[in-house]
Order: structure tokens, then C-alpha cells, then sequence
């Protein structure tokens, strides 16, 4: 008889179970919009090295020329070539829309902070301050301000806009303060001597970002529209600044003369940014929803 | 262990309003002191105020009645507080109970250690600040592969010794710590209570230690204070704590430690402990030396 008293008895072996197909890594991304948005931002920022001309020279012979060979996109009323107009332009509007985006973000952190953070009665008088702020018409704010600020220039109209739309977001860091700022990695931060700046920085943005960066991705996009709607008014920058919204200020007389690509031009770049903006920004959001908090 | 008392609580008492009119009396008339070197343990069954007190001793609590004297400075008082800020914030230190929430999940193991001295822009003694994050992890037993990880990427003993670590970063004279061993299994209790031992008798910081695990008070303190209610009931030297508790409070709770022996285990009888409605509150009297017992 063969040796076979020691027998090992254990779980029963089964075969590994097949290893899961792996999600690429694009599933569910916003790649459309952030490949068409890539675009458009590097196009503008690398626009000096495509286009050779002034893009504010005036061909007045060629005044409202239509799309041809010469003038990709045509030329406006006083004879400036669209394409290289649009490349431009998207620039000033691009960093309007960044510039005001940060303005509103770092007011909004700020103040939603210290309210989060600060006494009950402090923090009752900051949130009615910001509701009073909210229930003022945007655009009414805006001209005022503009108005005090006098000319308007590229640095005004940020802050302009930027100290008009940080109501909503004061509000959502406001609560998120709320929450974090009595959970023990703060309060020892706090016994060790640590002070309001220090804890906000280390502490307490790394823990809200993800939850008003969608906020601030849709702040960009309505600093962009906002500059538009402004521009457009007349009321924004002036027509020798060249910026989306004020080649879409010419849009009247152009369209008494039929000139179409003046208007669709800077309009189909518009709201394709714009677009792009927001489907980046509602994944963001939805990211950040779907991500399991107050672990 | 010499006789200088470095912390000195007198007639503790701290409420937390309900409403305008009921409070919860937390901490009632609180007496005790910690001497230079000392362990001291307060046990008290779940709401006895325990975590009130340390939170009171740490500045994060602002008591309604009583002075806390640290080195004969009244830390309660808001002038004496700012003018030895620095001394009380660097030479006292706070270990929490959970470390999953008392660490920032977002912050690098060696950015905790280090917090402490960023905060008080000490210049590290070994050099950078991530050199003595890693000797201090090396005291406490964690091996430096861990300075680059996350909170979450540990286990819960080596969650804890990272807390301990930032705590004894700053060199503290008084140590803190509100239940630093109830979130851990049993295994990993034992460790950390011998890392603690290890650690006072190197050190030869006074420490605080809050437990409801009376094994581990026995094991680990000089002196024992039992707290009920917000009361001191008694307050001992262990060993005299231990084998003649005179408090029918101690008597009840000290009968129902488990014992490891089933025999014994199973002839173990509870004796319950009622407190009489109308029992005067009493004040600590000493009994025989250093044992005080209220009456």
C-alpha cells in the first residue's frame, strides 16, 4: 500500500476566474469636448507662429470680403481678416474668462471660508451679504461696477465680472467648511497653533476642491459669455480691443449688408467654448458626486 | 518622577447648553493634579466627561468655572494664553482617539509628522523636515518606506504610531491622549501601550491618559482617577487603586474587568453600583496617603 495516510485536505482548488476586461481609460470621459476645447486653447495661445500679420490691420480695399482663398474666414466691415481676428481674439477672451474665473474663485473661497469657520452671528451676517448680493440682477452689478472702475481695459472687466459671480460658490465652500472644519485633523491643527490660512491651504481646500471644481470650470464659461453679452451691449471693451464678443458687436451693420460670416464666425467659436466648458464642467461634477465623501 | 506639579486642574466645570435652559453638566468641580513625569489615568464609563476634560486641558474647550494651571500659568485666561502661546502649544500635545479622522487623508505621511513644526517654523534638528519626520517614525517603530503614503494606505496601529509621532515631534512636556487605544484591536492595543511605556520612560513627558479599558490603565499608569458624571469619585495611586478601592463606584467597575481564567471568569459576580438620588456631592478626601476618595 502506497504511503497515502497523509492526505492534505483543504479548500478546494478552483481555477482563477478570468481577470476582468480592463475599462479604457477614456470611458466616460469628456474627450469630444476637451479634444475640440484643446484645440481652440492651443490654437490661440501658438497663434503667432500661424499667422504672420497684424490681426488689427485694416484692408479697407477688401472691406467685408467674403470666405475666399485670401481671407479664410473673410473680413469685416473695416477690412480685417476674421481668421487671424478669431485666433487673437480668443486669446483676450480666453483670459478674461480664466482671470475672472480665478478672481470669483479666491473671493469665494475666502469668504466662504471665514464664514464657515467664524462665530454664528459673523456667519449669519456674511451668508445674508451674499444673498443680498445674489438677488441683485448680475448685469445690473456689473455696469455699476464698470462704471466705477471707468474705461474699461481687459484687467477691469475681470475683475468686474469676477467680483460679481462668486455668490453661488461663497455658499457651497461655506458648507463644505461647515462640515470639515470640527473633524480632529483640524481641531489638532488648530492646538498646535496653526492659523486660519495655514489650515485653510492644507487642510481644508484639498478637501472641498473636488466638490466646487465643477463650479469653477462654469465660472470660466459665464466670464466668457458675460464678457460677450458686454461687448456686445457696447458697454464692454472697445472695439479696438479684439475679443469674441466685441467682433460679435459688429454684428448690426453686418447684418444689414448680408455679411453672414461676420456674425456666424465669432458666434460658432463662442458657443463651441462655451459648449465644451460645460460638458467638461458637468463631468466634473458628476465625478465628484459619484466619489464616496465624509470617509 | 519628582514632585513638581506641572498641571494643575482646580474646580473644573464645563456645560454644554441644550437650550437656553437645560445643560448637560459635563464636567462638574473637577480636581487634580499631574506631576512632572507622571502617568496619569482617568477611566469612566462612556459620558463621564473624560474627553471634556482633555479637551478643556487642551484649549479647545473653554470651561465655565475652574482654573487649569500649566507650569502656574492659567491657561483659561485669555491674556496669560497669548502671552505663553508658543510654550503652550509647542509643549503640550494631543493624541486622538481615531486616526483615520484625526489625520488628514490628503496629506503625506512625512507632511503630518512635519506639521507641527511648519506651524511653528521650527527648524527641524536633523536637518530637513522630512530627515526628522523619518527619525521620528523610526522612534515610534514605522519603517520609512511609509513617509510617501497616505493615511488610508495604513493599518489603524500604524495610523496611531503616525499621530503619536507628530505629537512627539514638538519634544512635548505634557502628553494628551483621549482614548488613543479604543479604535485599535486588541493585539495592536498591547503594542501601542508598551510603545507609550517605552516612550514616557525615554521621554519623561507627563502624560494624560484617557482609557475605559482598565487593564490597560493598570499596565500603563501611576496614578488613577475615576470619573463619574463629570466627577472625580476617586483618586489613587494604581496599586492602591487596584487592591483597596474604597469608592463603591470603583468597587463596581473594577468588578467587572474579565478576567482571562474561565473558572474564575465564570465565579465573577457584577456588583452593580446605584447612586443614591439624594447623595450629597461630594469632595475628595484623603483617606491614607495620596488616596483620595469622594464623600
Amino acid at each position: 500500500m502506497k504511503d497515502d495516510g497523509f492526505v492534505i485536505v483543504g479548500v478546494r482548488e478552483t481555477p482563477p476566474p478570468p481577470a476582468p476586461r480592463r475599462e479604457p481609460w477614456y470611458r466616460g470621459k469628456p474627450l469630444f469636448a476637451g479634444g475640440v476645447l484643446g484645440v481652440i486653447v492651443l490654437g490661440c495661445l501658438l497663434c503667432g507662429l500661424f499667422i504672420p500679420g497684424d490681426p488689427s490691420y485694416m484692408d479697407l480695399a477688401n472691406a467685408s470680403a467674403a470666405p475666399g482663398r485670401a481671407f479664410l474666414f473673410g473680413t469685416d466691415t473695416m477690412g480685417r481678416d476674421i481668421f487671424s481676428m478669431i485666433w487673437y481674439g480668443g486669446r483676450v477672451s480666453l483670459l478674461i474668462g480664466v482671470a475672472g474665473a480665478a478672481i470669483s474663485t479666491a473671493v469665494a473661497v475666502v469668504l466662504g471660508a471665514v464664514s464657515g469657520c467664524a462665530p454664528a452671528w459673523l456667519d449669519a451676517l456674511l451668508m445674508r451679504l451674499t444673498e443680498l448680493f445674489l438677488s441683485v440682477p448680475n448685469l445690473l452689478l456689473v455696469v455699476f461696477l464698470q462704471a466705477i472702475l471707468g474705461e474699461a481695459s481687459v484687467l477691469s472687466i475681470s475683475l468686474v465680472i469676477g467680483l460679481t459671480s462668486w455668490t453661488s460658490m461663497a455658499k457651497v465652500v461655506r458648507t463644505e467648511v461647515r462640515q470639515l472644519r470640527s473633524s480632529e485633523y483640524v481641531v489638532a491643527a488648530r492646538s498646535m497653533g496653526g492659523g486660519f490660512f495655514h489650515i485653510l491651504w492644507r487642510h481644508l481646500i484639498p478637501n472641498f476642491l473636488s466638490s466646487i471644481m465643477f463650479m469653477v470650470v462654469m465660472n470660466v464659461r459665464s466670464a466668457i459669455a458675460a464678457e460677450s453679452t458686454l461687448s456686445f451691449m457696447g458697454i464692454g471693451l472697445p472695439l479696438e480691443v479684439v475679443t469674441w464678443g466685441s467682433m460679435l458687436s459688429l454684428s448690426e451693420k453686418a447684418l444689414l449688408s448680408g455679411a453672414w460670416w461676420i456674425i456666424l464666425v465669432p458666434g460658432i467659436f463662442l458657443v463651441t467654448t462655451l459648449l465644451c466648458l460645460t460638458s467638461l464642467g458637468s463631468y466634473l461634477r458628476k465625478a465628484a458626486n459619484r466619489k464616496e465623501r465624509n470617509l | 518622577m519628582d514632585n513638581e506639579i506641572l498641571l494643575d486642574v482646580q474646580h473644573l466645570t464645563h456645560f454644554f447648553p441644550i437650550t437656553k435652559k437645560i445643560a448637560v453638566k459635563a464636567v462638574d468641580d473637577l480636581s487634580f493634579q499631574l506631576r512632572r513625569g507622571e502617568i496619569f489615568g482617568l477611566v469612566g464609563e462612556s459620558g463621564s466627561g473624560k474627553s471634556t476634560v482633555a479637551r478643556c486641558v487642551m484649549n479647545l474647550y473653554r470651561p465655565q468655572a475652574g482654573r487649569i494651571l500649566y507650569k502656574g500659568i492659567d491657561t483659561c485666561d485669555r491674556r496669560a494664553f497669548r502671552k505663553n502661546r508658543r510654550m503652550l502649544q509647542t509643549t503640550r500635545q494631543l493624541i486622538f482617539q481615531d486616526s483615520a479622522s484625526s489625520l488628514n487623508q490628503r496629506m503625506r505621511v512625512c507632511d503630518i509628522i512635519a506639521e507641527p513644526m511648519r506651524i511653528q517654523h521650527i527648524t527641524p534638528p536633523r536637518g530637513t523636515h522630512r530627515a526628522e519626520a523619518a527619525f521620528q517614525m523610526h522612534y515610534v517603530g514605522l519603517d520609512p518606506s511609509f513617509l510617501d503614503r497616505y493615511p488610508p494606505e495604513l493599518s489603524g496601529g500604524q495610523r496611531q504610531r503616525v499621530a503619536i509621532a507628530r505629537a512627539l515631534a514638538m519634544e512635548p512636556e505634557l502628553l494628551v491622549a483621549d482614548e488613543p487605544i479604543a479604535s485599535l484591536d486588541v493585539s495592536i492595543q498591547a503594542q501601542i501601550v508598551n510603545l507609550f511605556k517605552h516612550l514616557q520612560q525615554e521621554h519623561g513627558f507627563s502624560f494624560l491618559f484617557i482609557a475605559h479599558d482598565l487593564a490597560m490603565v493598570e499596565f500603563l499608569c501611576d496614578r488613577v482617577g475615576v470619573m463619574y458624571h463629570g466627577r472625580l469619585l476617586e483618586v489613587a495611586p494604581t496599586e492602591e487603586l487596584f487592591q483597596h478601592p474604597l469608592h463603591p463606584y470603583t468597587k463596581s467597575l473594577l468588578s467587572a474587568i474579565p478576567i482571562p481564567d474561565p473558572v474564575r471568569e465564570r465565579a465573577r459576580k457584577l456588583i452593580p453600583y446605584e447612586e443614591e438620588p439624594g447623595a450629597p456631592r461630594g469632595t475628595l478626601r484623603e483617606v491614607s496617603p495620596d488616596h483620595f476618595v469622594a464623600e
